[in-house]
C-alpha cells in the first residue's frame, strides 16, 4: 500500500516519463506540444485531487514523509498555484508553439514540462518531509530541477542567471547542510531522535542551545537564500525575470515558500523553549533588511518582472518580520503565506501576457495596457492592489493585524522601519502599474493601440485567483481556518 | 596521531591556497586535500560499516583527489583559461586573512568547548576555516573557474565536519556527498556553454548583463 504522501511526489516524475517517452516516439513526436498541454493539466489536476483528499491528522511517528496543518498548508498553496501555472502553460505552450512554425530555426523546448513536473515533485518532497536530513536533499533537488526553467530563453543573460542562482543557492545549501550537522550533535541528547522533525520537538528541552543556536542560524542564513531573504536574494530577480511567466509564477509562490518551510521547521522545533526570544531577533532583523533592500530596488528596476521579484522579497520579508513577532502574528504569518503566494503568481502570469503582447516588460515601453490588452490590464491593476494589501483583498487583513501586533508588543521601531519601506514599495508598484495600464500612446509612435485576442486560459487562473483573495477578505472558510490555526499552534502560536 | 597530523596538513594546504596565484597550483592543492580526507575517513573507519567506509573511499579518493582535479585541468588546458588567478586583493593580504580566519576558528571552537559542547577543537576549527576560506575566494576573484574551486574548498571544509560531527549517522556524510553534484553541473557547465566564450571571457566581472 502506497502512502498517499509518497504518491503525490511520485506521480509528476511519472508523468514527466510519459511526456519524455512520447517525444521518443517518432510517429506522435511532431505533436508534442499537444500532447504535452494535456499531461502537464492532467498531472495538475492529479496532484491537486490527491492533495484535497490527503488526511492531515497526526502523522506516524519517526515518519520521514507525512502531512500535519502545517506542511499541508503550503502543500494546499503548491498543488493550487500549480494548477493555475498548467492551465496558463497551455496557452504558453500553444504560443511557443507558433513562434517556432514561424522562425523555423527555434525548436520546441521539449523538456519544459517535464522540468516543471520534476519541480512538483522536488517542492511536493520538501514540503512533505518531517526528517531535517531528508529535506535538505529534497532543497538540493529543487535547486537542480528549477535550472533548466531559468535557461528556457537560451541567451546569455538566461546563462548568466542560471549561474548566479546556481552558485548562490548551492553555497546557502552547502551553509545549511551545517545546519543539519549542527542539529545532529543537537539532538544527540535526545535518544534515538536523529533529524525527525517531530522527535526533536518533543525532545526540544533537552536540546544544547549552544548546538540548537548554531544549527538555527546556519538554517536560517541557508534556506534563507533559497526563500530570497536578503542579503542573500541577490540571485532572485535574475532567476525570476529570466525562467518563462508560469515558472517564474511558481518559483515566486511555491518555491520560496518552501524554503521557508524549512526554516519554520526549525523554529517549530524550538518554538517552546527559551531560545525562541533569539530566533525571533534574528528573524526580525533579516525581514527588516529585505524590506529595506526591496525598496531600494522597487523604485530603481526597469522591468516589471524585477519589480515582482523585489516584492517577492518584501513578502519574504515579511513573513519573516512575522515569525519575528511570535504569537497572534503566527496566524497571520500563515494566512499571509497563502493570500500573497495567490496575488504574486497571479502578476507574474499576468505579466507573461505584456510579454507576449508587447514583446517586453519594461515599464518604460509599456503604454495604454487597457486599450491593446484590456482584461491583462484590469488584471495587473487588480493583481497589484491585492499584492500591495488593499482592503477588500485578504492582505490587508494580515499585513494590518501584524502592524497591529507590533503596536501591542511596543516595538516602535520596527512600526516605523516597516510602514515606511512599505509606502515606498506600494508607490514605486502603483506609479508603474498605472504607466503601463492608462498612460496613452506617445503621438511620436507609429502604431495604434489595437485590442489584441487573449485567450481564455492566459486570464482565467488569475481572475480566479484575485477573486478567491477578495473572498479570504470577508470570509475564511472554517475548513481552512481550522488548518491555519492548527499551522500556528504548531509553531506556538495561536 | 594521524588524525591529528592529517587535519594540521590540511591546514597548511588552506595557508597554501591562499598565497598560490596559478591555477595549476589550485588544482594541486585540491588533490592534495582529496588525498587528506580519504587518510581522514580511514581515522573513523573503526565507527563505519564496510559499505560506507567504501562509499566514501571512492568519493574522497577517486573523486575528490582524481576525477575533479584531472577535469578541472583538462578545462583550463581545453578552453585556454590564463593560467594565473586575478584575485581582486593580492596574495599577501590574502595570506593575513586566510591566518585570521584560521585563528578566530580557534577562538570560536575553544569557546564552544568551553561553554559545555563536546567538540574536538582542532578538527572543528580546520574545518570551519575550510568552509569561510572557500568563501573568501569565491568572494575575491574574478573567474568562474576559480570560483568553482573556492566552493570545492568550501565542500572539502564541510565533508570534514560532516565526518567528526555525524561519523556514528554515516547516511547524513553521504547526503552531503550530493553537493558534489553540484560541483558535477558548474564544471559540465562551464565546459558545455564554453563559459570564456560566452562570457566573452571566463571571468565574473563580465557577469554584469543583469543590473538595476
Amino acid at each position: 500500500m502506497i502512502s498517499g504522501e509518497l504518491l503525490l511526489i511520485a506521480l509528476p516524475p511519472m508523468f514527466a516519463a510519459l511526456s519524455i517517452g512520447l517525444k521518443a516516439v517518432r510517429s506522435v513526436a511532431a505533436s508534442a506540444p499537444v500532447f504535452d498541454r494535456w499531461i502537464i493539466v492532467a498531472a495538475a489536476a492529479a496532484h491537486l485531487f490527491m492533495t484535497l483528499r490527503l488526511p492531515y491528522g497526526q502523522p506516524v511517528a519517526d515518519a520521514l514523509i507525512g502531512a500535519d496543518a502545517l506542511n499541508y498548508l503550503f502543500l494546499l498553496i503548491l498543488s493550487v498555484l500549480f494548477l493555475g501555472s498548467a492551465l496558463y502553460s497551455t496557452v504558453f505552450i500553444k504560443e511557443m508553439a507558433v513562434l517556432i512554425r514561424e522562425a523555423r530555426d527555434e525548436r520546441y523546448n521539449n523538456w519544459y514540462v517535464p522540468t516543471m513536473l520534476f519541480t512538483l515533485a522536488t517542492l511536493s518532497g520538501v514540503i512533505l518531509s518531517r526528517n531535517l536530513g531528508l529535506m535538505w536533499v529534497f532543497i538540493e533537488a529543487t535547486t537542480l530541477s528549477t535550472a533548466p526553467l531559468i535557461l528556457h530563453h537560451r541567451g546569455k543573460e538566461s546563462l548568466e542567471a542560471v549561474w548566479k542562482y546556481l552558485f548562490i543557492c548551492s553555497v546557502g545549501i552547502a551553509l545549511a547542510f551545517i545546519g543539519v550537522l549542527a542539529m545532529t550533535e543537537a539532538g544527540r541528547t535526545i535518544k534515538g531522535a536523529g533529524l525527525s522533525v517531530d522527535a526533536l520537538t518533543a525532545g526540544a528541552s533537552a536540546i544544547s542551545p549552544l548546538w540548537g543556536g548554531i544549527a538555527f542560524v546556519f538554517a536560517l542564513i541557508g534556506f534563507g537564500t533559497k526563500m530570497g531573504l536578503a542579503p542573500m536574494h541577490t540571485w532572485l530577480p535574475d532567476a525570476h525575470s529570466q525562467a518563462p511567466s508560469p515558472a517564474s509564477a511558481i518559483f515566486s509562490g511555491a518555491l520560496t515558500i518552501s524554503a521557508f518551510l524549512c526554516i519554520l521547521r526549525y523554529y517549530q522545533i524550538f518554538s517552546h523553549t527559551p531560545m525562541i526570544g533569539f530566533i525571533r531577533q534574528l528573524m526580525l532583523v533579516l525581514g527588516l533588511v529585505s524590506l529595506f533592500v526591496s525598496a531600494v530596488y522597487v523604485l530603481r528596476a526597469g522591468n516589471f518582472k524585477r519589480k515582482l521579484a523585489y516584492s517577492t522579497i518584501e513578502h519574504m520579508g515579511i513573513l519573516a518580520i512575522g515569525m519575528g513577532l511570535g504569537g497572534a502574528a503566527i496566524y497571520a504569518v500563515m494566512l499571509h503565506t497563502v493570500c500573497s503566494s495567490l496575488a504574486k503568481h497571479s502578476l507574474f502570469l499576468t505579466s507573461g501576457n505584456f510579454l507576449h503582447a508587447y514583446g517586453t516588460v519594461n515599464v518604460r515601453e509599456i503604454r495604454s495596457g487597457v486599450e491593446r490588452i484590456p482584461q491583462s490590464a484590469w488584471l495587473l491593476v487588480t493583481g497589484t492592489l491585492a499584492l500591495l494589501g488593499f482592503p477588500p483583498w485578504a492582505l490587508f487583513i494580515t499585513e494590518f493585524s501584524m502592524l497591529r501586533q507590533m503596536v501591542t508588543d511596543g516595538r516602535w521601531f520596527v512600526l516605523l522601519m516597516s510602514a515606511l519601506f512599505l509606502t515606498i514599495i506600494i508607490y514605486g508598484f502603483v506609479s508603474a502599474v498605472m504607466k503601463m495600464a492608462f498612460s496613452s500612446v506617445e503621438p511620436s509612435a507609429s502604431e495604434q493601440p489595437t485590442k489584441r485576442h487573449e485567450p481564455i486560459l492566459s486570464t482565467l487562473p488569475q481572475w480566479t485567483f484575485i477573486a478567491a483573495l477578495a473572498a479570504l477578505g470577508v470570509h475564511i472558510p472554517e475548513r481552512l481556518n481550522t488548518i491555519l490555526h492548527k499551522a500556528a499552534a504548531t509553531l506556538g502560536g495561536f | 596521531m594521524i588524525h591529528n597530523s592529517v587535519v594540521v596538513l590540511f591546514g597548511v594546504t588552506l595557508l597554501y591556497i591562499s598565497t598560490t596565484s596559478r591555477l595549476g597550483g589550485y588544482v594541486k592543492i585540491l588533490s592534495i586535500q582529496g588525498i587528506l580526507l580519504f587518510l581522514f575517513s580511514l581515522s573513523h573507519a573503526e565507527t563505519l560499516k564496510l559499505g560506507h567506509t567504501l562509499i566514501l573511499t571512492f568519493e574522497t579518493l577517486v573523486v575528490k583527489a582524481i576525477v575533479v582535479p584531472v577535469f578541472i585541468h583538462y578545462i583550463i588546458i581545453k578552453l585556454d583559461i590564463r593560467r594565473v588567478t586575478e584575485p581582486y586583493i593580492d596574495n599577501f593580504l590574502s595570506l593575513i586573512v586566510a591566518t585570521i580566519i584560521i585563528s578566530i576558528s580557534f577562538v570560536l571552537s575553544v569557546a564552544l568547548r568551553n561553554a559545555g559542547a563536546e567538540v574536538d577543537v582542532l578538527t572543528f576549527s580546520i574545518s570551519i576555516s575550510a568552509v569561510v576560506i572557500g568563501l573568501f575566494i569565491v568572494i575575491t576573484n574574478q573567474k568562474l573557474i576559480t570560483h568553482v574551486m573556492g566552493f570545492l574548498v568550501l565542500e572539502n571544509g564541510v565533508f570534514m565536519m560532516s565526518l567528526s560531527l555525524a561519523s556514528e549517522v554515516p547516511v547524513i556524510v553521504e547526503a552531503g556527498v550530493l553537493l558534489d553534484v553540484f560541483m558535477g553541473v558548474f564544471l559540465m557547465g562551464i565546459f558545455l556553454n564554453r563559459m570564456k566564450s560566452t562570457f566573452e571571457s571566463s571571468d565574473v566581472s563580465r557577469l554584469t548583463r543583469l543590473t538595476d
